[in-house]
């Protein structure tokens, strides 16, 4: 199936894709359905639709120099580009564009390793490496940093920090974004930049300084569309020589509001890594007359069931990371710490063990509780077994799903946020008619960026009906979740293109205000609007117009 | 990413290999080489279907619930060289995460099918891939285990006209419950470039 760029003819469209090919070579330039099948979201909501987000064509550079090439070629045609660094962002999209016929630029081929310092613990890398490829390089040289991993590990580390992606070690460096070092990019206008020391050319210090002098424009880039980044450095953490974890549970509801106040000390003492939450209670959505309980929120009957069963209502599982003294004291002191805010609260040792784990150690799901940990990601290696969502297997045999959206809005990061967004949450499925996917009443926040809690919105879609229109019902539904969630305060951090312009709404301050700044940015530096148009809201003036374009 | 139309070139100097099996079938057809069968070990049907394929010659990966270790220590180190031909039966996700590597590598599905309960017991396998093959399929017996094992092995080369077909066969063993088994081949472009989709 051919497909233009919108607004380009069949002439014109032949005539750049000749100007790629000269630019980058004839093989790296791909038209046929063939080719293209693998930049489509396997997940998509509309897929074989008319609307489908799909390319007209795709390119694979393998240089900054062909990256500024191809920008300045789509100038000339007015063709919208989209980039992608390994394509893997599922759940948001995967590598499909905004806007249906935009050029993929395929950076899979920068792929180089450029810095990889385990003294000054810093990497800087192009858009090709992927974790797990940072991972080997790592190994291979024997180097002794981690790589701060999300699940997956097959995505791109620049990817993953410009979508805002996370991981799972130490708080710091599980905002990727956050942790990065500075960077190169190729503008709408085809000139290189780099942020920070960088943009000094004899600086030693690229990777160490990321501010520069002055305004720092780094934020535009993130879920941005100014330009294509082609080098970027993170900052690494130092391998530590010992891992030690241990459980935290408390007897009552109420009781989270001092346990996370507890655990937010230490998170921000940067004592601990990342806090996995969760409840013990679950076991008890089996119980009709606890089940009743849950749904109407009823915490004093929940309170008298849970301590019927002899059951805490939530705990916290703690990891440390440094020697083995170091993460004994702050897991006593955390011991200490929560005992002190929280009455009755129990603690059970995790392990405690030398890093680099084994193998078996990561394997390993036994221990002197059970744990929700993946332990993988918690020590910085790259894993592949999160698929498991995606299809119906063993642990998932109930929510085989062929369309896949995460959604997780930011919540407060107190135990009385967590309470009141529960209660929340089930308020909009309920007055929506969607069976949440989560007991609600039950539901525990992750604490993947430091500073801040995102939930998870988990529903069931369209009564399992998986066929075009009840797709489209589904989508509309999530609308209006995130509609009904911006009104409570909740905003969204990611999202796949059909719901950008979406969570793009929730930001609605004073008229839109900061829509409004950014997008007169974009005009200023893009005004053929050529990058990525539409990603994350952001609409230039040429393409303006098809702000909405997925609602219909 | 590979150079594709290098591997299109490449077409001609590809391995390929026919087996006994093959030959009973169609003297003069030439099958993709398997240079790897995976295949999920938790499961009694993807089990048998793999001892069956290991006798036919074909080295094998066993996997469960992550491939990481697959793709770190194996297929990654290999498929930076040069594309190949692997066949499996595996749950979905197991699929997926090998389909979208393989789409990176200059490899497509050319055939894929789904096998699963269906209400009375018997298991409902759907099927779409070159033609030649799914005909070896038909009818199935209710030793479906080896004959898929068979056939997985005779995929035809070049570019091939797609068939599918749903057959049902007797006599499902319990281990596949309502979990869907997914049995796959999965082939350089330049090999077979008749691509399946999901």
């Amino acid at each position: 199936m051919a497909i233009l760029p919108p607004g380009v003819s069949a002439e014109s469209f032949a005539s750049a894709v000749r100007e790629f090919q000269d630019a980058i070579g004839r093989e790296w330039v791909f038209t046929s359905d063939d080719d293209l099948y693998s930049y489509r979201d396997h997940f998509s909501y509309i897929k074989d639709q008319p609307n489908e987000l799909i390319p007209s064509a795709a390119v694979g550079p393998d240089t900054t120099e062909q990256v500024q090439a191809i920008v300045r070629t789509a100038n000339k045609y007015k063709i919208p580009l989209y980039a992608i660094s390994t394509g893997k962002n599922f759940a948001y999209g995967g590598p499909s564009p905004n806007v249906r016929g935009s050029v993929t630029v395929d950076l899979k081929r920068m792929n180089r390793i450029l810095v990889c310092d385990d003294k000054r613990h810093f990497a800087l890398v192009e858009p090709g490496v992927s974790y797990i490829d940072l991972y080997r390089h790592i190994q291979a040289n024997k180097l002794n940093v981690w790589v701060d991993t999300p699940d997956p590990g097959w995505g791109s580390l620049i990817g993953n920090a410009m979508d805002h992606g996370i991981g799972y070690t130490m708080g710091y460096y599980r905002d990727h974004f956050g942790a990065h070092t500075g960077m190169e990019v190729v503008l709408p206008n085809g000139e290189v930049m780099r942020t920070g020391m960088g943009a000094m050319p004899a600086s030693q210090s690229w990777q160490e300084y990321r501010h520069g002098y002055g305004p720092d424009p780094c934020g535009l880039f993130g879920q941005g569309n100014f330009g294509i980044v082609t080098k970027m450095g993170f900052r690494l953490m130092p391998a530590p020589e010992h891992w030690r974890n241990g459980l935290v549970t408390v007897p009552k509801r109420q009781d989270l509001i001092p346990l996370i106040e507890a655990v937010n000390y230490l998170c921000d003492l940067s004592m601990c890594g990342e806090p996995w939450y969760g409840s013990p209670l679950m076991p008890l959505m089996g119980n009709t007359e606890f089940r009743e309980a849950a749904l109407g929120f009823n915490e004093s009957a929940m309170d008298a069931q849970a301590a019927s069963a002899g059951l805490h209502s939530w705990q916290v599982e703690l990891q440390f990371y440094g020697s083995e003294r170091t993460t004994l004291a702050n897991w006593e002191y955390a011991q200490e710490l929560v005992a002190r805010k929280v009455p009755g609260a129990r603690f059970t040792n995790g392990e405690s063990l030398k890093t680099p784990l084994t193998r078996e150690q990561i394997a390993n799901t036994t221990g002197p509780y059970p744990t929700n940990m993946r332990r993988n990601i918690t020590q910085g290696v790259p894993g592949l077994g999160i698929w498991y969502m995606t299809g119906r297997t063993e642990r998932n045999p109930n929510a085989w799903n062929e369309t896949h959206i995460g959604l997780f809005s930011l919540i407060a990061r107190s135990g009385e946020g967590v309470l009141k967004a529960q209660k929340d949450f089930a308020d909009v499925a309920r007055r929506l008619e969607m069976p949440s996917l989560f007991p609600n009443a039950l539901q525990t926040p992750v604490n993947w960026y430091q500073f801040a809690f995102l939930m998870g919105n988990g529903f069931g879609l369209g009564g399992g009906d998986t066929s075009p229109a009840g797709k489209l019902k589904a989508t509309a539904k999530l609308r209006e979740v995130l509609q009904e969630n911006a009104k409570l305060g909740y905003g969204d951090y990611r999202a796949p293109p059909i719901l950008q312009d979406d969570v793009a709404d929730q930001y609605s301050f004073n008229d839109f205000v900061l829509r409004r700044f950014t997008e007169q940015l974009k005009d200023a530096v893009d005004p053929n609007g050529i990058i990525s148009p539409g990603r994350a809201g952001v609409w230039p003036a040429p393409f303006r117009s098809m702000r909405g374009g997925m609602r219909s | 990413m590979t150079n594709r139309r290098d591997l299109l070139r490449g077409a001609a100097a590809l391995p390929v290999v026919a087996t006994p099996f093959a030959r009973a079938l169609a003297a003069t057809r030439e099958s993709l080489k398997l240079e790897r069968f995976v295949f999920d070990v938790r499961f009694a049907e993807s089990g048998a279907i793999g001892e069956h394929v290991g006798r036919l010659g074909v080295a094998l990966s066993p996997v469960a619930d992550d491939l990481m270790t697959l793709w770190y220590d194996d297929l990654d180190l290999k498929w930076r060289k040069a594309p190949m031909a692997l066949a499996g039966v595996t749950l979905e996700d197991a699929f997926f995460v090998l389909e979208t590597f393989a789409l990176d590598r200059g490899m497509h599905v050319v055939y894929r099918g789904e096998h699963g309960l269906v209400e009375d017991g018997r298991i409902r396998h759907r099927l779409a891939g070159p033609a030649a093959l799914i005909e070896l399929l038909k009818p199935l017996p209710a030793e479906w285990e080896s004959a898929l094992a068979n056939a997985l092995t005779e995929c035809p080369l070049g570019a091939q006209v797609t068939a599918r077909a749903e057959l049902v066969s007797p006599g499902a063993a319990l281990s596949l419950r309502d979990m869907p088994l997914y049995s796959w081949i999965i082939a350089p472009r330049a090999a077979v470039a008749t691509r399946v989709e999901s």
